[in-house]
């Protein structure tokens, strides 16, 4: 049963200055399942759209940020709701961090700087539910004695801990309330190799007591192959590639994929990695046609014209390319 | 802490108090007028005759008076030993009143203003301009923010005139000039603060009237980049209740900035208020001011002049000490 | 740059009105050489007249067509503040950017000193110099006198600017290319700068003009040569308000509340402008 369905999306960063009116086409058209209890990932280089459709997902949507279209519906326990069409703002709050929960880059400023981080606790907490001291204290030391984190960093500020401990902070306080669904949007991305293991691990651990979903964003490849069920490959605003992650990483279909894969070191093999050429499109006027075409090795006359739809290959595994659609 | 946060303070307060009561020293020595013999040239004018030795003998006082005897060096020293014991000269008009003592009599009506108007400015506007930021799409928001900012640019002394026009001439409201009524007995009783307040309440519109924008400003410049910070987003994303992202994410950390641009507008509004005074002729530092600027009273200038350098300073010297409790990352470094 | 003037013309309200309004100026300060008379003069029209079809404005109770004063008066306060900004650029520009520059030890002690130009209550040092100026205090020497203390703000302003400038990568490209400092300061970072330059400008000028009219009300400027700050000094000695001849007490104040505005909208349109974020913004659409 799908948690998550995402339908038709297309989110634009929509600005009027000057008189010239400009969007972004960061999330344009995209439609995926998420079934409960799986790990997703979404990959992609940066700028390709992927913080935006978490964003839209979440129904975080404020301006510039618009949806023209689509919807995103979650299934909780047999009740079907979609974000973005619930009219009042408190129920979307309600939501967010309770059923769904976000884990956000692994940044400095993730905290906020002038609270102590039992503070940032109470306001999750007290947000959702009413508390009294005591049963606070209980269920955030439970949860950190789970995670194994000590207590004493609740006293701390933001800017006395290290990166790795932070960000650890940040994925218990994302967890807290035990979301139906978790978004990590590049969870290790700020942090350095070692770090990243361990912040892998935890997600892994959280995810595995406390039985949700896990939507995994992130550009790492190896990380998705490490912990993901199944893969959406993003270029442009658009999903190109969507499967299993093994199939995916044994028998990848679109250009744009391979292109990646290929850039990933393996084991034992030392020929020179290629890097992606080219360099992603710009969102504003993304290329006609397929958005992949000019950096595409194998591009057809029909690419530059006609965009490719997602054509089902067998297996759940999904593709956005014409040479695909001729040898199906 | 004490090392990278309060010693830098210390030694800019003392060079600022330094720099400043230097040009205080210089800038009548450099410029081609000489005051003293500005000062007997406009005791004649007034009509009053005097033989040579007469003159002679007050020009020597005068030179005494201004601590001009001496080599500039020497003079210089003198001059620094005086201020150190706190010693202002005389004012010649009213002599041979202390300069300090003139300015103890009216110190405390400018800090009232300044502290009124600083405090209720600084609250509205950056409250105004949270909400401004936090709430992006509201029209009666982009009003006010119109209001504000047509008022911003005008002169301390074109809005305290207007009002007067308006307040104490056109709708006499308020009184035109004055700290307060003749008739109020001077104490605590209820007949003497109300009149206190009629008299302060246009210098304090004319100045709150201002400010606010500043504030205003400063706060939505702050606060529209701290609402893209993370985490605000992360906040939002945990589904925390508007008010407390308002107040205790956005307002809080913006507050902290605008604690900075207290200390530094200090000297504008310093300025600013020494204007008002002197429109609506309230008895503060201004209106000594203008007094000894229509009596040629160098010495109460230049004293005013070292006092409000000293006292601009030192106000800011307090901000910069009680603002590590508002920032943590400073307190814990 | 003209480009860029139609463009914020066409699109932003504030710079449509700010740009018209300040033309209008300018364009009656020119027109004020046509006076009649000699504005510095009494008694060269009727006193106390009301509005007319002669003298639009009326006249004051000193003899002077309030109109063709009030003209002359926004042209003197404009050479004013152009005079004053001028000065307060040059030092403003040359202790930014050698201080942005140099770094170290020097930019510290410059620093320290801009700070301190920064604290000091400028109001009441400008009373002081003022004061003692007064007799020989023409548009010049006042200019002079009020543009050597209006740079602090700006210099640390532009100082700022160089040091951000500094640490992009266009910068180290051109100094690892091998370009010499001073070529890439004309060439890469001046144009950066000179946009920031004159928005400061059109801030500096609002300020003058304030000052101006302070001291002016202060009696602390030459009386005779008429600026809306004179004006309305010369107005307030003859009780304007008292007797309530508001074309003359009314005509400066309106100027100079207007005139401010306009400048005001100007700085903060170009400034928005200039502002990186939206500047981003622009850049992506091309």
């Amino acid at each position: 049963m799908a948690i998550l369905e995402v339908k038709d999306l297309k989110a634009y960063y929509i600005t009027h200055r000057y008189g010239r009116t400009t969007s972004v086409k960061a999330v344009d058209g995209v439609s995926f399942k998420v079934e409960k209890d799986e790990i997703y990932g979404i990959a992609g280089e940066s700028g390709c759209g992927k913080s935006t459709l978490l964003k839209a997902i979440s129904g975080l949507v404020k301006p510039p940020l618009q949806i023209l279209e689509g919807g995103v519906t979650y299934n909780f326990d047999g009740e079907r709701l979609n974000i973005l069409a619930l009219n009042d703002e408190k129920q979307r709050r309600k939501l967010r961090g309770a059923r769904l929960s976000l884990v956000p880059q692994g940044s400095m400023s993730v905290l906020n700087p002038v609270r102590r981080v039992r503070k940032s606790f109470e306001d999750v907490l007290y947000a959702h539910f009413d508390l009294s001291e005591q049963e606070f204290e209980d269920v955030v030391r439970k949860h950190l004695d789970a995670l194994g984190l000590d207590w004493t960093v609740m006293h701390t500020y933001p800017h006395q801990l290290s990166g790795g401990m932070r960000q650890r902070i940040t994925i218990a306080l994302s967890t807290i309330l035990k979301p139906d669904i978790i978004f990590a949007d590049e969870p290790t991305t700020a942090l350095d190799v070692v770090v990243q293991r361990g912040v892998v691990q935890l997600i892994k651990k959280i995810k595995e007591e406390q039985q949700n979903t896990l939507v995994l964003v992130t550009h790492d490849l190896s990380i998705h192959a490490n912990l993901c069920d199944r893969l959406a490959v993003m270029y442009a605003g658009k999903i190109v590639e969507e499967g299993e992650v093994d199939r995916i990483f044994s028998t990848p279909k679109h250009p744009y994929t391979i292109m990646l894969l290929n850039s990933l070191p393996k084991l034992g093999d030392s020929s020179p990695r290629s890097s992606a050429p080219g360099a992603p499109p710009s969102l504003v006027n993304p290329p006609s046609g397929c958005r992949f075409h000019p950096r595409c090795p194998h591009v057809m006359e029909r690419c530059r014209t006609e965009s490719p739809d997602l054509i089902e290959m067998g297996n759940g595994h999904r593709v956005a390319c014409f040479l695909e659609e001729g040898s199906k | 802490m004490l090392k990278k946060y309060y010693i830098p303070r210390l030694i800019q307060y003392f060079t600022v108090v330094f720099i400043g009561v230097t040009l205080v020293f210089v800038i009548p020595r450099l410029l081609p007028s000489n005051p003293v013999e500005h000062q007997l040239s406009r005791m004649m004018a007034q009509g009053q005759y005097l033989d040579p030795a007469a003159i002679e003998e007050i020009r020597e006082t005068l030179q005494q008076l201004y601590g001009l005897e001496g080599g500039a060096f020497q003079q210089y020293v003198s001059y620094f030993k005086r201020l150190l014991t706190g010693d202002l000269g005389p004012s010649f008009t009213q002599f041979p009143t202390p300069v300090m003592t003139l300015i103890r009599q009216s110190l405390p009506w400018t800090v009232g203003l300044l502290l009124a108007s600083l405090s209720i400015s600084w609250i509205i506007g950056t409250i105004l301009g949270g909400i401004r930021v936090s709430f992006p799409r509201s029209r009666l928001a982009k009003l006010i923010e119109l209001v504000i900012m047509g008022v911003r640019p005008i002169p301390y002394y074109i809005v305290a005139l207007v009002l007067l026009i308006l307040f104490a001439f056109l709708v006499p409201i308020f009184p035109m000039a004055g700290g307060y009524s003749m008739g109020a007995k001077v104490g605590f009783n209820a007949r003497f603060i109300m009149s206190l307040l009629r008299h302060a309440f246009l210098p304090i519109l004319s100045m709150v009237t201002i400010e606010i924008g500043g504030w205003f400003l400063q706060m939505r410049n702050v606060a529209s980049n701290i609402v893209e910070e993370d985490y605000v987003v992360y906040a939002e994303a945990s589904g925390l209740p508007k008010a407390k992202i308002v107040f205790m994410y956005i307002m809080r950390n913006a507050i902290i900035p605008q604690i900075t641009g207290f200390a530094l507008n200090l000297g504008f509004i310093f300025g600013g208020a020494l204007i008002t005074e002197i429109v609506f002729a309230y008895p503060g530092m201004g209106y000594l001011l203008y007094s000894a600027i229509l009596a040629g009273d160098y010495n109460l200038i230049m004293g005013i002049n070292v006092f409000s350098i000293v006292g601009v300073s030192t106000a800011m010297l307090i901000v910069d000490l009680i603002y590590p409790l508002l920032d943590p990352r400073v307190r814990y470094q | 740059m003209f480009g860029v003037i139609r463009e914020l013309y066409r699109n932003d309200k504030r710079f449509a009105f700010g740009f018209t309004v300040l033309a209008f100026f300018v364009i009656i300060s020119f027109a004020s050489r046509f006076a009649p008379y000699d504005m510095r003069a009494w008694n060269t029209a009727p006193r106390d007249l009301r509005p007319s079809l002669q003298h639009p404005l009326g006249t004051n109770s000193i003899g002077q067509d309030i109109m063709w004063q009030a003209m002359v008066a926004t042209r003197n306060s404009l050479l004013l503040g152009l005079i004053a900004a001028a000065i307060s650029r040059v030092i403003a520009i040359v202790v930014g950017l050698l201080s942005g520059y140099k770094g170290g030890l020097f930019d510290r002690v410059v620093m320290v000193v801009t700070d301190s130009f920064i604290i000091i209550p400028l109001f009441p040092i400008l009373i002081l110099i003022a004061t003692i100026l007064r007799s020989s205090l023409n548009m010049v020497v006042l200019g002079i006198v009020i543009g050597l203390f209006g740079w602090a703000w700006d210099a640390r302003l532009f100082r700022s600017q160089i040091l951000s400038l500094k640490e992009r990568e266009f910068t180290k490209t051109a100094v690892y290319s091998g370009l010499s400092t001073f070529k890439i300061v004309l060439s890469e970072h001046l144009p950066y700068i000179v946009p920031l330059v004159m928005a400061t400008t059109i801030n500096n000028v609002i300020w003058v003009i304030g000052m101006e009219v302070t001291l002016s009300m202060l009696g602390l400027s030459n009386l005779n040569t008429p600026t809306i700050g004179t004006m309305i000094y010369w107005a307030l000695q003859y009780q304007a308000i008292f007797l309530e001849m508001w074309n003359w007490i009314l005509t400066p104040v309106t100027i100079c509340i207007v005139l401010v505005l306009a400048l005001y909208m100007l700085s903060t349109s170009i400034s928005e402008y200039l502002d990186p974020r939206t500047r981003l913004q622009m850049i992506r659409k091309r």
